[in-house]
Order: structure tokens, then sequence, then C-alpha cells
């Protein structure tokens, strides 16, 4: 058994308030956020912008954020690259989004297809996106009866509010 | 089975080269370093002059306080403090001769565990706990590979050996 092993430290979200730079905690372990590429900020722009025009048009009372962290638990806070929220506007997102998109890249993929898919899973994110910037390709989920099942279709619903959305439409942007 | 369990991730020493604060990377796990307390730092600084004082006797050892020590491509640390001897390297990358650690209540586990044994692994031949609280020093040498506390306060270092009675960084600690 190794020594970090033998002598995990378990962090709360008030001590991660308190570290500079980009992590986030999930279960008291911190992880670092990788420095992003500029092909996957590029393309988050893109899939924000589509999303939020659709909304405007479609769902007037959702929006689209973008890395904003999200406080689960005590010992959990996580910033998805893009989350989507009905309704009123809180001062810090303690409930779970309805929509959590991750631009996948090689250092991040086994967190957003491992942790982060069973984490928005458990806490109730109706749809979890994965982009695949490379592969200019999109995986859709949608939580049935608690569990993750990939959609092929793009039509969402938000609250009350229906609408199509697609997605690999982002990548037209990219040329 | 926790999600944290199920997906670890493992960095190294160059992906903790990019984090900004302060950080320990073990065995690819971060340890935040915590926002030291007054009374450690006045303490380490007792300590500092302590050992500083009395290596004077051996010119060819040094203190290095707050120092990384880069032990593998996975695992660098930043003692309290450390006696180096020798020649000063670009970069601590051999086990010091010493490494002290001013234990807080937030570190305890740290400094008595994981530190402890890491030292003891590496080869660290003196390993120093310092208590400012209880007013307690526990010092430890490497005999045959495994830590064994020393009542004694003599140390060689090389070839020189010195005695510091390291209990006297408290004094005029109230």
């Amino acid at each position: 058994m190794g020594l970090a092993e033998k002598y995990p430290m378990k962090y709360t979200v008030e001590d991660w308030k308190h570290w500079q730079g980009d992590w986030e905690l999930v279960e008291g372990v911190p992880y670092a956020m990788a420095s992003p590429r500029p092909l996957n900020q590029r393309l988050l722009v893109l899939i924000a912008l589509l999303l939020e025009t659709k909304l405007k048009d479609n769902c007037p009372s959702c929006a689209v954020f973008v890395e904003l962290d999200w406080y689960i638990s005590f010992d959990t806070v996580i910033r998805p690259d893009l989350m989507v929220f009905c309704g009123e506007i809180p001062e810090r997102v303690e409930k779970p989004p309805y929509m959590v998109v991750e631009i996948v890249s090689p250092s991040s993929k086994q967190i957003d297809e491992g942790l982060k898919f069973e984490l928005c899973e458990r806490e109730g994110v109706k749809y979890f996106v994965l982009v695949y910037t490379d592969e200019k390709s999109v995986r859709v989920f949608e939580l049935l009866m608690g569990k993750y099942k990939e959609k092929t279709d793009r039509r969402f619903i938000f609250e009350d509010c229906e609408v199509e959305i697609n997605l690999e439409e982002a990548f037209h942007g990219l040329g | 089975m926790g999600l944290a369990e199920k997906y670890p991730v493992k960095y190294t020493v160059e992906d903790w080269k990019n984090w900004q604060g302060d950080w320990e990377l073990v065995e690819g796990i971060p340890y935040a370093m915590a926002s030291p307390r007054p009374i450690n730092q006045i303490t380490l600084g007792k300590l500092s002059r302590l050992i500083g004082d009395a290596l004077d006797k051996c010119p060819d050892c040094l203190i290095a306080v707050e120092l990384d020590w880069y032990i593998s491509f996975d695992t660098v640390i930043r003692p309290d403090l450390m006696i180096l001897c020798g020649e000063i390297p670009e970069r601590v990358e051999k086990p010091p001769y010493m490494v002290v650690e001013v234990v807080s209540p937030s570190s305890r586990q740290i400094d008595e565990g994981l530190k402890f044994e890491l030292c003891e692994r590496e080869g660290v031949k003196y390993f120093v706990l310092v208590y400012p609280d209880e007013k307690a020093v526990r010092v430890f040498e490497l005999v045959g590979g495994r830590y064994k506390q020393k009542t004694d306060r003599y140390f060689s270092f090389g070839d020189c050996e010195v005695e510091i009675n390291l209990e006297e960084a408290f004094h005029g600690l109230g």
C-alpha cells in the first residue's frame, strides 16, 4: 500500500475556498483543472452561443452558464464547462442544473467520462453532454429512472419547454 | 466505493509545477499546505536560529527553510526545515540529513504519518517533530532503516558532531 493511500487527506469546500488556482473537489479529494486547450475554449464559445440562441427563442426562463462553480455538498464542488439552469438565478449554484456540458480533452477524458458522468447521474442532472473536439462528435445522455441512457435525437425538455438543438452544428464554426 | 476512490487522478511533478498556491505531491496525490499559524512560524524562526548557530561547528552543513525536495517524478514535499550538507545543489533531490516539521492540529496526521514514513523510506537520518502547543520535541534517528526515537540531543552530520538542544526554541514563547 502506498503512503498516499495509507494517509489520504480529505478536504472540505471551506478548505477549497482558500486554494489559489483552479481546483475541483470531489468527496474531499482535489482535482487539478487542466489549463484549457485553445480549440476546446473556442468550441465552448460556439456551443454556448448555439444553446443561448435556442433557449432565448424557445425557453426564455433558461440560460447558459459557463465555468461556474456548482456547490454539491460540504466536500464536493465542481466547475463544469457549461451548465443550463432555468428559473431564478441563485446567489450560488447548489441545485443540479438541467444540463451539464463537458468538452473532453485527452487529459480530462477519464474524469469527464467517469467521475463527472457518475456524479451528474447521481446528483440528478437531466442531460449530460460530452463533446469531443478532435472527433467532432457529441454524446448526449438523458437521465431515465436515475440512470443515464445515451440518446440519439437532439430534442431537449427544460422545465416545461421543448427545444431541438443540433449540438453538432457547433463544429461548423470551427471551419 | 466513492467516486473519488473509483476515479483517482495521479499527478506528476510536471503537473505540480503549474499549480498556483502551496501544494505538496506524494505519489501523485496533491496535499494542500495549510496557511501557517503564527505560533508555528515563530517556533520555526527560533528553531532556525538555534540550529543555524549550532551548525557553525559544521561548516559543510546549512539549513534550508521551506524548500522543495524533489523526491521522484510524482513526489515533492516542502519540509518546514531541512539540514543539507555538502555542495548546495541547483535543486534538492537527495535526502537531507535532517527534516524538521512544526506540527499543527491540521497537519498532525500528515507529519506524524505520511512525512514520517516518507522520510524513513527515503533515508533522512534525523526526523524531528516539534509541538509548539505542548512545547515538546520528538527526535527520530534512522537505525537499520527504521526510525527510533532518541532522547539525547547529539547529532552527527557527516564527520561533524554537534549538540542541539532543540527544546531551547520554546524559551521566551511564554
